[in-house]
């Protein structure tokens, strides 16, 4: 009677642990461990191990409880009970007797959706019958971490997909924004370039005249300087002294002498503004008539031979160029986002540093890497990134349009540009172009 | 009759026109402006034009069918336009046909605006 009584709580409790772990909030590594050692107890063997199968190698926890010596020596009969259990149209586990009377196993092999995910082996150095209710516990025990492990994969699934689903809403927040973004941009490029036009025009014909008149001024200086003023009328006089005194006054020799460079710098602010309009063109409109079939690579070197100027001083170059196929794109528009991505590297590099260039393909996309070892981009930095006019350069250099516009031309070849950078370390951005036409992903 | 080559030039703000008129004073042309398509053409029915720079954006009349019109009544005529963007597919047109001989981008300086003038009007074939 109390047998049955023992019996009956022993598989409760057995039940109840199963299900706290089950429910559990650990590791699915550490819930097998679990799972295991409450089997084992609830046989009544001596030790276990849990093997875990996943992608990228065997992973296995160390026999639990006491040794069990020479299990080495069995490697042969352990594999064929492991083959056994784990072939299609092999009972849920396999007890053998591997050393008779001296040692015992059960293998336990778990699966999901038909591949095994790990096996659960349970030891004895004391084999004996397995009675009937144990093996009903083994079973009910089974059941429950597979239920486990069908629970477990589906919540894996649903995360990665809830993750996909906000990734994708991100980027089509971004396309939007950068869509509308491209529509005020070209109207802002359009109203800027008529006035831009006549002002660039005047500052011109201004140099000219204000040329005339301090040339026309020495005139005069040297005619004053020749003067015998004794020799004057009053009236004459009177304005020589009105001469001097606005000469002086007015501070002409200072204007005679700083307006070249004054002229000279307003007229670089009007190429600063051009290149702005311009920036702002290429950002609304990334496509082109004039496509090409280009190689990426050759554009590459072009581009690195354009910036090896700016490079010269700081950077060793490194190169890891394969032959790639063809892309259909606007060569110069293309070669526009290698250089803005140099440019980046170069600058990213404080004194002397590593830019490294790769080209590679894959079924679908050729891809292009340009990484450095410089200052890297800080997390809150990487999110603004491609953002229209977002520079951490001082004020006046650069138009913080480069990014933005590289976006723009490899979006519309319905391409990606990633960026993975860490400060202190440096960044990789990486260009993916799909090369293979009318198949899209 | 004057033996200076004429040239008009033709754009909706008076602005730009004045910017050309200062940039082509010292030039051996004698410069017309018209600030509309319109205008441009009731221009050229007095006068004989031999070059003639447009702008394509204008209200009513565009540069490209001004060009069109100029290229039916006076064929002789050698014309430019000009346009703030390059891929712009109507002006593009206008070049393939030959109803433009040059474009130009926008915003042009006072020097290449006189450079290309002058290459316009010595393409005028005088015979």
């Amino acid at each position: 009677m109390s047998d049955v009584i023992d019996a009956s709580q022993a598989s409760t409790k057995f039940l109840i642990s199963m299900a706290r772990i089950a429910s559990g909030d650990q590791s699915l590594a550490q819930s097998l461990d679990q799972f295991g050692g409450e089997i084992c107890r609830v046989v009544g063997w001596v030790t276990y191990r849990v093997t875990l199968m996943q992608e990228g190698g065997t992973g296995r926890s160390d026999l639990a409880g006491m040794w069990i010596e020479d299990l080495r020596n069995y490697e042969r009969e352990l594999r064929e009970v492991w083959d056994r259990a784990l072939s299609d149209g092999a009972p849920s586990f396999v007890v053998q007797e591997i050393q008779p009377q001296k040692l015992a196993v059960i293998v336990i092999p778990l699966r999901l959706a038909s591949k095994a995910v790990a096996v659960i082996e349970c030891f004895t150095d004391r084999p004996s019958l397995l009675e009937d209710s144990t093996v009903e516990m083994i079973e009910i025990g089974i059941e429950q971490i597979q239920a486990y492990l069908l629970r477990k994969d589906t919540e894996l699934k649903l995360k990665k997909s809830f993750q996909d689903l906000q990734e994708t809403q991100q980027q089509l927040i971004q396309s939007e924004k950068m869509a509308s973004l491209g529509t005020i941009a070209a109207g802002v490029a359009h109203e800027i370039n008529n006035p831009l036009s006549f002002l660039l025009s005047n500052v011109e014909s201004l140099e000219v005249y204000v040329t005339a008149f301090t040339d026309t001024i020495h005139e005069y200086d040297l005619l004053r300087e020749s003067l015998d003023t004794a020799s004057l009328t009053t009236r004459s006089r009177k304005h020589l002294s009105q001469v001097n005194s606005k000469r002086q006054g007015k501070d002409l020799s200072y204007m005679m002498s700083d307006y070249r460079e004054l002229l000279r710098e307003s007229l670089e602010g009007i190429s600063r503004i051009r290149s702005i309009v311009s920036g702002l063109k290429t950002f609304s409109r990334p496509y082109d008539a004039e496509l090409d079939e280009v190689d990426v690579n050759e554009c590459l070197l072009t581009a690195l031979r354009v910036v090896s100027n700016e490079m010269r001083y700081k950077c060793v170059l490194r190169k890891s160029l394969v032959e790639v196929p063809p892309i259909s794109c606007n060569p110069g528009h293309l070669l526009q986002v290698f250089m803005n991505i140099l440019l980046n590297a170069i600058q990213a590099i404080e004194s002397r540093g590593l830019i490294e260039v790769k080209s590679y393909f894959d079924d679908y996309h050729v891809y292009i890497s340009i990484s450095d070892n410089g200052v890297g981009i800080p997390t809150d930095a990487l999110s603004r990134l491609f953002t229209p006019f977002f520079t951490t350069k001082p004020a006046g250099q650069g138009t913080g349009l480069g990014l933005s516009v590289s976006y723009g031309i490899v979006k519309n070849l319905s391409g990606s540009i990633e960026v993975k950078s860490e400060p202190g370390v440096g960044s990789v951005f990486t260009v993916k172009i799909p090369y293979r036409k009318g198949e899209s992903l | 009759m004057t033996d200076k080559p004429v040239v008009l030039c033709v754009d909706d703000e008076p602005n730009v026109l004045k910017s050309y008129r200062r940039a082509l004073r010292n030039e051996p042309y004698e410069v017309l402006f018209a600030a509309n398509a319109q205008e441009a053409l009731t221009l050229m029915q007095t006068r004989s034009v031999h070059a003639v720079m447009t702008d394509f954006r204008m209200p009513g009349m565009n540069g490209v069918e001004l060009l069109k019109k100029i290229k039916a009544m006076s064929p002789k005529t050698v014309c430019g336009i000009l346009s703030g963007f390059a891929d712009e597919a109507t002006v593009q047109d206008a070049l393939r046909q030959g109803d433009a001989l040059k474009f130009l981008l926008k915003p042009i300086d006072n020097q290449e605006l006189r450079k290309e003038v002058k290459g316009l009007v010595s393409k005028y074939d005088r015979t």
